[in-house]
């Protein structure tokens, strides 16, 4: 015990020491409306006793409302018969404002009849309190709706700020996606259009995509899977993102060295459990191809040009961040002037292949969903056309498949090469 | 995500069944506690009717294989089919578990 009871109310030194385990409402603003003077002086001497101390009186029911839209209570303590607006009109009014529509409304009642009651609760009372009033049921109910409106203000607060601080990580996780200056740059230099389409289950994600620039119009560009999901993935995806980028000096030109580093170092910072999916590849428009190295990603996807059938690379390999020393393959993709080049998250092709597809071959092939998504994505280029837009049709088609709340984050990056000049 | 457990005398087979996702993360650590308290020495992962896993599943795979060898038992996944197998598949986990079929 501290002694801080507020100033003058140790006459109820008792029950302060109840209540200190429980929210704070001396501070509470309390209006008490009531027009017999007797009754206003009253409430006001029980409650001064009580602690508290921030007590207000109105005479009838003009005068609470104008008080209560110059400075709102904490609670309002209301007497129901009143000449010119009763107890219920003032109810009913501040119930039909927005603003007020929590604000706790105590009524003071000698109605006894369950009808008046009823028409009590029916205008938007809170709770009832007797008449003749009772000390402890006053304090009592006072004290109990006054914690209710601390707990909730304070959830409240909590809430406010959690989405507040998730908002301002969600827009660090967009910072670290490429620009629309980086994307404009590498227009210029390697004459690609960048696109992306990212859909995340909840406020923050483990899904992550960039580009990295290289010499002679080339870059290299990943796409980067956490494990799991929200926070605790996308923080780990801002770990990888930092050793992605200290890598890119040294192994950018080479994605298969790049990958084992990337691995190497992941298993020294990541715990049991966690690891990402990643591919990262070379992407050379001087030469037409598309140089890779994957670990347990999907398949990237070169679309050719001039409706020839879809290519599919082999992105097989253990995620990143499981066992160190282990080695992975370059693998290479033409991608000829006019083509497309897709990189897309494993929940894309869930999404995309979501038909039960049963090929009846069980050899171990890791083909199973590709049939579905092969057919859905030709569909998409086929319906667009070779100067239409395909990554359009491809996201509405994602969109349709998944609606508003993705059950996973999904992320598709979409590399277009212009026509030969 | 449930399973069912059946106790052998030169192995325990742990039938999955169902989703294992990023929601299942308490059911499966409830698992391995359940396998941890087993006598035998192999630990087989039944996954012939479990529809899908996320990377999240993936993941607690790899925590139950750990858990497993750490008291020198031995996880071995089999019979995986469908979206399950590809993923196995896709990310080489033969290279770090033994998978059956």
């Amino acid at each position: 015990m501290t002694g801080a009871a507020v100033a003058g109310s140790n006459a109820v030194e008792q029950e302060d020491r109840a209540l200190e385990d429980r929210p704070a409402t001396a501070d509470c603003h309390i209006l008490v409306v009531d027009d017999t003077d007797f009754n206003r002086t009253l409430i006001g001497a029980l409650l001064t006793e009580a602690g508290f101390h921030d007590i207000a009186y109105a005479k009838d029911g003009f005068d609470a409302l104008s008080q209560i839209a110059a400075r709102t209570p904490d609670l309002v303590i209301l007497d129901i018969m009143m000449p010119g607006m009763d107890g219920f009109e003032v109810c009913r009014r501040l119930r039909a404002d927005h603003a007020y529509a929590d604000l706790p409304v105590l009524v003071q009642t000698a109605l006894s009849s369950s009808d008046d009651r009823n028409k009590a609760f029916a205008a938007g009372t809170t709770d009832l309190i007797s008449k003749p009033l009772d000390r402890a049921e006053l304090l009592a109910r006072v004290r109990i709706h006054l914690e209710n409106r601390v707990l909730i203000r304070d959830l409240q607060c909590y809430r406010a700020r959690v989405e507040g601080e998730l908002a301002m990580a969600r827009s660090m996780h967009d910072h670290l996606l490429p620009s629309p200056a980086l994307r404009a740059a590498l227009k210029g230099s390697a004459g690609v259009d960048l696109r992306s389409h990212i859909l995340l289950s909840s406020d923050m994600g483990g899904d992550l995509w960039g580009v990295l620039p290289l010499d002679a119009g080339r870059f290299g560009v990943f796409l980067l899977d956490m494990a799991g999901r929200g926070v605790s993935a996308a923080l780990n995806a801002f770990r990888m993102h930092t050793l992605i980028h200290e890598l890119a000096p040294t192994l950018g030109d080479r994605p298969d060295a790049f990958l084992a580093e990337l691995n190497d170092r992941a298993v020294s910072l990541l715990e049991l459990g966690e690891h990402a999916t990643v591919i990262y590849g070379v992407v050379d428009s001087t030469a037409g191809r598309f140089t890779y190295a994957a670990a347990a990603a999907t398949h990237p996807l070169v679309i050719p040009p001039g409706g020839a059938a879809l290519l599919f690379g082999n992105a097989t390999g253990l995620p990143v961040g499981i066992t160190a020393g282990n080695r992975y393959d370059a693998c290479t993709l033409p991608f000829p002037p006019g083509a497309r080049l897709a990189l897309y998250s494993n929940a894309v092709l869930d999404a995309l292949s979501d038909e039960p597809v049963d090929d009846g071959n069980n050899d171990g092939n890791d083909g199973d969903d590709r049939p579905a998504f092969d057919r859905k994505v030709m569909a998409a280029v086929s319906v667009a056309g070779d100067d239409g837009d395909a990554f359009a049709t491809l996201t509405a088609a994602l969109a349709a498949a998944l609606g508003e709340t993705p059950p996973d984050d999904h992320t598709l990056v979409w590399i277009e090469r212009g026509a030969a000049a | 995500m449930d399973y069912g457990i059946e106790d052998k005398d030169q192995e325990t087979v742990v039938r999955l069944r169902g989703r294992l996702t990023f929601n299942d993360h308490a059911k499966l650590r409830a698992l391995i506690r359940e396998m941890l308290q087993t006598k035998a020495k192999r630990q087989v992962l039944d996954l012939s009717a479990l529809e899908f896993v996320d990377s999240a599943g993936i993941g607690m795979l790899l925590i139950a294989r750990e858990e497993m060898s750490n008291v020198d038992k031995l996880l071995i996944l089999r019979a995986a089919a469908g979206q399950v197998k590809r993923v196995l598949t896709v990310a080489q986990l033969n290279k770090i578990v033994a998978i059956e079929d």
